[in-house]
């Protein structure tokens, strides 16, 4: 019995080492441990870097099937002043499978077996991803540039971060990109994939669907005009502080000059702040419109958390932060309960409410928001209306941080802003 | 040849439907040793250090004493090297129908996107 791509709710991805004993993932040569990076070898601090860009998917994207990446490392072009650092991208593509929701279009293969909630590659990867194995401070490749194996944390100046550019190729090969010539406008084989239908040029109001070989290869070098339509990474992107159309829209990257591979498949340079699915190398590039757009492609992603709403718990942030209140008298003590207006929990996904005392009572509320794009944290406003004593415990399910605000029995509430409560994504 | 042993090995591993939890699995094409399971949340750097994440740390090189970067510092990659990425063009995909009708697209070495860098000024 096949699994339903209604989702189990986790993913899982197998790397599939490819290099050969001592070389590339297997080098032995022995390495200093970098921030984040316990590896040992040099093969060693390749594969943990590489697995932790994977895991980064692996805990944000839901496939009942098995996500399967074939990795190489490998000497690849380099002389001393340019290489070639690397390369992914899907190995399959299919069209008209039994839960396709959109016929005739193409679907990166690992997309089409989460939806399918059946393997469609059969023995074939999912994803293929090679890099060169030749940066490593020599002097006649690339100035002696080197890979920095460095996670979680931001590569030493000057060396090229390793796990930055696994994650953005991976994202590639997970669908992030079209299978249109962006040259000449021809479609793969004549039919449309799934990236593309998301493409609008604005210059002309037509989605690239609609368009002719030609005028798609037109509006993949018409500035600022390519626009990605998808309504959830749209919804994603209304922080942006910029490459955002007042239609909410938001930009592709399409300069003048087409660049196969660049144009069109990233989002814009001007997309602020910098976004890892940028065509160039950026420092602390964000996720904030990024998983929106494999959403929009058909992607289901992971309930942010593991909150579980009950009487006094509400649930903020899709899921993700969960939110106790107790109180004090001078005499007494209890937990909070979440309120109710009309039949309705007055919880959204950004605030609750609670009463102590009485369920008609208001209390104290609070509000937890989103202003990633803003400073990069997530926010949490407080405030009551009580003299009574109050602490909250709002809890990250995720990462396992937790804050507490309190106000003393006896002491009028005031409203408490505490704008780097929790850090993002 | 890689693309074959992988096939094979594919064929070996447990069933691939039915994920039930967040994982890494890495598995070795030419080492003999099983395959080495992780749970994902304990590799994601954006969940296992999130005040960490992304925080830059660059050695004073005077004091020696960790400091916060200059924006100088931040942009020096992209200052040095011009980035590009290029669709590679390779052999013509295969097309094969699967008995219920999926049309399938296969690109013996996928269709990748290929990261290219290039010193801006050389004689630096």
């Amino acid at each position: 019995m096949v699994a339903s791509s209604a989702s189990l709710g986790a993913a899982s991805i197998v790397i599939m080492n490819a290099d050969g004993a001592g070389e590339g993932f297997n080098d032995a040569t022995p390495a200093a441990p970098v921030t984040g990076n316990a590896g040992t070898t040099l093969g060693q601090q390749r594969l943990n870097a590489f697995s932790a860009a994977a895991a980064y998917w692996a805990n944000r994207l839901t496939s009942p099937v098995q996500i399967v990446v074939l990795a190489r490392m490998d000497p690849l072009f380099c002389n001393a002043t340019s290489a070639v650092l690397g390369s992914a991208g899907p190995v399959d593509f299919v069209r008209d499978f039994g839960s396709a929701p959109r016929p005739a279009t193409w679907f990166a293969v690992s997309l089409a077996n989460a939806l399918e909630g059946a393997d469609l590659a059969g023995t074939d990867a999912d994803v293929s991803a090679q890099f060169n194995s030749s940066l490593n401070g020599s002097p006649s490749c690339l100035g002696g540039k080197s890979w920095s194996y460095v996670v979680g944390a931001a590569a030493p100046a000057g060396t090229l971060p390793f796990y930055e550019t696994v994650r953005h190729e991976i994202t590639h090969g997970l669908g992030f990109g079209t299978l249109v010539n962006t040259t000449s406008g021809a479609r793969a084989l004549g039919f449309d994939d799934i990236f593309m239908t998301l493409l609008e040029d604005h210059s002309t109001g037509k989605s690239w669907p609609q368009m002719s070989d030609a005028e798609r290869a037109n509006s993949a070098h018409d500035p600022g005009d390519l626009h990605w339509t998808g309504s959830l990474a749209q919804a994603a992107g209304t922080g942006l502080l910029a490459g955002r159309h007042p239609s909410g829209h938001l930009q592709m990257y399409s300069p003048l000059v087409v660049s196969p591979g660049s144009s069109v498949s990233h989002w814009d340079t001007a997309i602020t702040p910098d976004e890892m699915m940028e065509p160039f190398a950026t420092a602390n590039p964000t996720d904030i419109v990024t998983t929106g757009l494999l959403r929009d492609l058909g992607w289901a992603v992971q309930q942010a958390g593991g909150c579980v709403r009950d009487a006094d718990t509400a649930c903020l942030g899709s899921d993700r932060f969960e939110v106790g209140v107790t109180f004090q008298t001078a005499t007494t003590s209890g937990s909070a309960q979440v309120m109710s207006f009309g039949g309705q929990r007055a919880e959204t996904d950004e605030s609750a409410f609670f009463w102590f005392f009485g369920a008609n009572n208001f209390e104290m509320g609070l509000k937890l928001l989103d202003a990633c794009a803003l400073n990069g944290k997530r926010w949490v406003f407080v405030s009551g209306l009580t003299d009574q004593g109050w602490t909250v415990t709002v809890r990250d399910t995720q990462t396992g941080a937790v804050k507490i605000y309190s106000n003393a029995v006896g002491h009028l509430s005031t409203t408490f802003a505490d704008t780097v409560a929790f850090s993002c994504p | 040849m890689a693309q074959l042993a992988a096939a094979l090995f594919l064929a070996l591993l447990a069933p691939p439907v039915g994920v039930t939890r967040n994982s890494v699995e890495i598995c070795s094409l030419a080492l003999s040793e099983a395959c080495h399971l992780f749970r994902a949340s304990d590799l994601d750097p954006t969940i296992r250090n999130p005040n960490n994440a992304g925080q830059v740390a660059i050695v004073d090189p005077e004091s020696g004493a960790l400091v916060a970067p200059t924006g100088e510092q931040l942009d020096e990659l992209a200052t040095e090297l011009a980035f590009e990425e290029k669709q590679l063009a390779e052999a013509a995909p295969q097309v094969t129908i699967l008995p219920d009708g999926t049309v399938r697209l296969h690109f013996p070495a996928g269709f990748r996107t290929q990261l290219q860098a290039r010193r801006r000024d050389p004689q630096r």
